[in-house]
């Protein structure tokens, strides 16, 4: 159980954290101009662009948002957006976290060569992969479809898979073993004892893949062709490839999509700060 | 305490099987065997579709010493490694920095850290416009506000000025993906045992020194981790110069990356676009070798640091 | 286990040649004869001047889907206004585009087509790159020759970009002609009683006399090669029209010839001496139209196709176009043709495709497709309604051919030169390169004047 404390040491210390707050405020100021610019703009049209950039807007309206929500049907893009997300998340999070659990209690030969097998996956770049999979996604009728698409996603778990591994590696195994003494099987104590104990793990490594996977537009422009299953980020991509012609409609698409996203993060960062049994882990 | 996983019997073989398989039949069918096929492709002249003409080592030979693509592909290589250096001795350092202020929960810890993580939340196509707001010569807000305060003779071009770019670069880097990292060591901060904590709290000890003696020891996990994703995502950056300056590789080549490189030559552009699988794998096969490389001298490094 | 893996392991490797291997069987599959058995006689028939009256007649019973492919997202509007007007002829047609972006879409072209999944219709860059030509070898492409309706071209050059040799069609072009002109603010001309100017000294002066003012006299950025030679290739024209006229007549000139070097050396001077702004290397090409449509540039030298773009960023910009003169007072028009869309020869729905080809290249089609970009027409017999766009059509008296265009004419077996220009031509302009360096390298790549006459 955890109790937030303050760790005050009043040795000059204070004056020295207090002048890095005070700078980091100010740095924040630079987040909030840009993002600030850009829900604001939402709000102008395309006259009032051209001649007020970076202001507040003189005669606010919502015409933009209504053509992205209404002639554009974003509603449709941000629940394909939602549903691969999803789909993806689920199938990675728990392949890789029972991949890692997997790796880590067990010892064999090769065990090695095995991480670097896993890491190889995020050396390659992901234009040339995009022939063989195709290719493999399209005998099996897959493409176009958003669970071919969340299998691909799962599948690149080197990043998910290194973060776990590290983290059970040091998992101590006296709490394991006493659970197996009393009978438990091995995808019991992993779902209930493990699992529990390694939130903040999950919450970072599920908020990290979440935003990856959320703002990835190039496997979804390849996988899904047609209209009805593109996803929010591949929306605004070509709204962006094409710039001065759409940027009207680009501020209220990206503010629209920064929603969720902050959603999520919002929900996600209580956990990883919580911390909770984590620190009973580690002595 | 070192753990020592257990040789389980043959019972529990089983089990352990089944945590493994779907993983790695998963990861050896959607990235494995890609990858296969790009070596495989690598021997070939191809432009991707049609006939495939076996001409075993010459696209490598012609990369690795061609008189024309071996300076564009080495200079692309210098860029990556000088940025990996940025990488170790500075972002890492700064993210460590950073997790362990908001660990002391410094005011406001609780708005700065949202404020930090903002800019990773944000896709790479609108940093992309964030830096033409903010970086245009002739209309970004920075050269206004200099041109204001200042005066027009001290307004600079930004991503347009060799001497400067890459410094800029590695500034934008640090602001938009510094947190992730930063995260991460968070996380790991947070499970360090409470009554440590508190004991050295109650000895008097200072907080550099209880970073050093007690919070850094225990971070070994997230800083293994770090630094090897970092090392390999330095290696193969890409996304962030490509918006910042398109796949040309920015001013006399200053923003060229081996990414960026295997990008431009594999799919060159559409209007007097070739597309040359073959060539562009030989690209990818020599960055996995570069990178297989570069991760295992981390690896045996972060090893010996270990114990 | 670890022989487990390793069995693991070879059934992957194997799996994975075979993979790569699938696709090598694809490429030789049925030509284009396939579409020919199953068209029924309503659709267009063989001979040209009856292709649109024999469409009509099975306007609505040509049904089914059709998949489109376009490169750019700035054709969006045009192709949606096309599909619009197609659909008003053969409502049964249900059209679906989709807009892959530049970089990759040959990439993802070719992934489609060895999938099998090849759109019916897309595009190419016709004879400009070598993929059309290696698609039509490998039978990827069908024959339109007879079956589409090209009379509105004749007379134009715009069926050179798709002819092959031996007079077969396998794409349809666009009546667009892909111009370089100057546009000017008009606001800010008739504020301070600038003119356009009638011969090359004229320009230079304006420039000179803008750039004491506070507006950027041309907006240019050095990041982007196009950016580059849509404002070289005006230059070169109008200071040295000659050496164009001499690939015209001659068949052959030389890429690194004193002349080119000169007028790389004025785009060099324009620079130093303040004509683009002061930090111009920094500006990308989308900084470079934004600082014309926001008012910060008098001028912008760059492609016709930016005409809507202008119009679309700012409806209230009020803006003009001219061409720079040449000394005495001739007026080039530098122009190249571009390509429309070429038909899968694995098309399901063959009727379909053709009749969507047969629009496309008919005079309906095009004034929509030209209307909606806001482009220069080839043919008389499409008429703008935009000032601007007639301006351009009006003012000039010589066309001229693309530097860039007489490149690829004259390249050699090797590499390709145009490969290089795109790699080296900014840095000329960021001291990366000297400007006889880099046309010498660009001409050792070119074949020479006899090779090029045993071509």
């Amino acid at each position: 159980m955890k109790r937030s404390y303050d760790i005050n040491t009043g040795r000059g210390g204070r004056t020295g954290k207090n002048i890095i707050s005070v700078l980091l405020v100010l740095y924040s100021f630079i987040t909030i101009f840009l993002v600030g610019d850009t829900v604001l703009s939402s709000f102008k049209t395309k006259q009032e662009l051209v001649k007020n950039l970076i202001g507040l807007p003189k005669n606010p309206t919502l015409q933009n948002y209504a053509t992205v929500f209404v002639e554009e049907g974003f509603w449709r893009y941000i629940l394909n957006s939602v549903l691969l997300v999803s789909a993806s998340l689920l199938l990675m999070m728990t392949v890789s976290s029972m991949l890692a659990y997997g790796m880590a209690q067990y010892r064999f030969r090769g065990k090695n060569f095995l991480q670097g097998y896993f890491l190889i996956g995020l050396m390659m770049p992901v234009q040339l992969s995009i022939l063989p999979l195709y290719l493999m996604l399209s005998k099996v009728h897959l493409t176009n479809n958003i669970w071919g698409l969340a299998l691909v996603y799962a599948a690149n778990l080197s990043f998910a898979f290194t973060v776990f591994y590290r983290f059970f590696e040091e998992l101590p195994l006296s709490v394991i073993e006493s659970a197996r003494i009393d009978g438990a099987n091995d995808f019991k104590i992993f779902a209930s004892i493990v699992v529990p104990i390694s939130k903040p793990v999950f919450s970072t490594v599920g908020l990290l893949q979440f935003i990856m996977i959320w703002n990835d537009f190039f496997l979804p422009m390849v996988f899904l062709t047609q209209k009805e299953t593109q996803t929010l980020t591949l929306a605004i991509y070509s709204y962006t490839c094409n710039f001065l012609r759409n940027w009207d409609k680009i501020f209220s698409a990206v503010t629209v999509a920064l929603i969720p996203i902050l959603i999520i993060y919002f929900l996600f960062s209580e956990q990883i700060v919580a911390g909770l049994t984590a620190g009973s882990a580690k002595e | 305490m070192k753990i020592e996983p257990i040789r389980l019997k043959s019972r529990s073989n089983h089990a352990y099987l089944g945590f493994i398989l779907p993983g790695l039949i998963l990861y050896s069918v959607f990235v494995i065997i890609p990858i296969l096929c790009s070596v495989f492709y690598s021997f070939f002249e191809w432009s991707g579709i049609g006939p495939m003409k076996f001409i075993g080592l010459k696209n490598f030979q012609y990369l690795l010493f061609g008189d024309r693509m071996s300076p564009i592909f080495f200079n692309a290589l210098k860029n990556n490694l000088k940025y990996l250096a940025c990488v170790l001795l500075i972002i890492t350092p700064i993210q460590l920095f950073l997790a362990y202020m908001l660990f002391l929960k410094i005011r406001y810890s609780k708005y700065i850290r949202t404020m930090l993580f903002l800019p990773y939340v944000l896709s790479t196509s609108i940093v992309g416009f964030f830096s033409l707001l903010l970086f245009d010569g002739n209309i970004g807000v920075l050269n206004r506000v200099i041109a204001d305060v200042f005066g027009r003779q001290y307004t600079l071009s930004w991503l347009g000025d060799p001497k400067i770019v890459f410094k800029l670069f590695v500034a934008i880097v640090i602001w938009q993906c510094m947190s992730s990292g930063m995260m991460i060591f968070y996380a790991d901060m947070q499970a360090v045992s409470r009554d440590v904590i508190e004991a050295s709290v109650v000895d008097g000890c200072g907080d550099t020194r209880r970073f050093f003696s007690i919070v850094l020891p225990n971070m070994r996990a997230s800083l293994i981790t770090n630094i090897t994703l970092s090392v390999i995502y330095a290696m193969t950056m890409f996304g962030l110069p490509y918006v910042l300056v398109g796949p040309s590789g920015g001013v006399n080549n200053s923003l060229d990356f081996i990414a960026m490189v295997f990008y431009r030559y594999a799919f060159g552009g559409t209007y007097y676009g070739t597309t040359d699988i073959g060539f562009g794998s030989s690209i990818s096969v020599v960055m996995l070798i570069i990178i297989l490389a570069v991760w295992l001298i981390t690896d045996r490094f972060l090893k010996r640091i270990k114990d | 286990m670890k022989r487990f893996i390793a069995i693991l392991l070879a059934a992957t490797m194997v799996f994975a040649m075979a993979a790569c291997a699938a696709k090598t069987t694809t490429s030789t599959s049925a030509s284009a004869s396939a579409p020919a058995t199953n068209m029924p006689a309503a659709s267009a028939s063989a001979s040209s001047s009856t292709a649109a009256s024999a469409s009509a007649a099975g306007s609505d019973q040509i049904s089914g889907k059709l998949t489109i492919w376009e490169h750019n997202a700035s054709f969006e509007e045009a192709l949606k206004a096309v599909i619009e007007g197609f659909n008003e002829k053969y409502p049964n047609v249900e059209v679906e585009y989709s807009i892959k972006t530049s970089d990759q879409y040959y990439n993802l072209l070719q992934t489609a087509m060895q999938a099998g999944e090849c759109p019916d219709l897309f595009w190419t860059n016709g004879k400009a790159t070598t993929n059309y030509e290696s698609y039509v070898d490998q039978g990827l492409m069908m024959d339109l020759t007879d079956k589409v309706d090209f009379s509105l071209y004749d007379g134009t050059s715009a069926m050179d970009i798709v002819t092959l040799d031996g007079g077969k069609i396998y794409s349809t072009p666009t009546a667009e002609i892909g111009g370089r002109a100057v546009f000017y603010n008009k606001d800010i001309f008739d504020e301070n009683g600038w003119t356009i100017p009638k011969t090359f000294t004229e320009f230079e002066d304006l420039l000179g006399k803008i750039s004491k003012t506070n507006y950027i006299p041309v907006s240019f950025g050095a990041t982007d090669p196009w950016n580059v030679l849509f404002v070289f290739e005006p230059i070169l024209a109008a200071m040295h029209l000659d050496w164009i006229q001499d690939y015209s007549k001659n068949g052959y000139v030389e890429v690194n010839d004193p002349r080119v070097v000169e007028a790389y050396n004025k785009l060099i001077e324009w620079g130093d001496k303040g004509y683009y702004g002061n930090n111009w290397t920094g500006v990308s090409g989308d900084g470079m139209s934004l600082a014309f449509s926001t008012g910060e540039a008098a001028m912008y030298i760059g492609g016709t196709w930016n005409i809507s773009t202008f119009q679309e960023n700012n409806p209230d910009l009020n803006f003009g176009a001219f061409q720079i003169p040449c000394e005495d007072g001739q007026v080039p028009f530098v122009s190249t043709n571009s390509c429309g869309f070429g038909i899968s020869s694995k098309t399901e729905n063959p009727d379909a495709a053709i009749a969507f080809a047969n629009y496309f290249a008919s005079q309906d089609g095009q004034s929509k497709w030209l209307g909606a970009l806001g482009s220069i027409s080839c043919s008389t017999k499409i008429v703008s309604d935009s000032d601007v766009v007639n301006d351009v059509q009006n003012s000039y008296t010589v066309q001229a051919e693309s530097y860039y265009n007489i490149l690829g004419y004259e390249a050699g077996t090797g590499d390709s030169p145009c490969n290089l220009w795109e790699e080296d031509q900014c840095k000329i302009l960021t001291g990366g390169m000297s400007v006889q360096d880099f046309v010498d390298e660009l001409q050792a790549l070119c074949l020479t004047q006899d090779q090029m006459a045993k071509k």
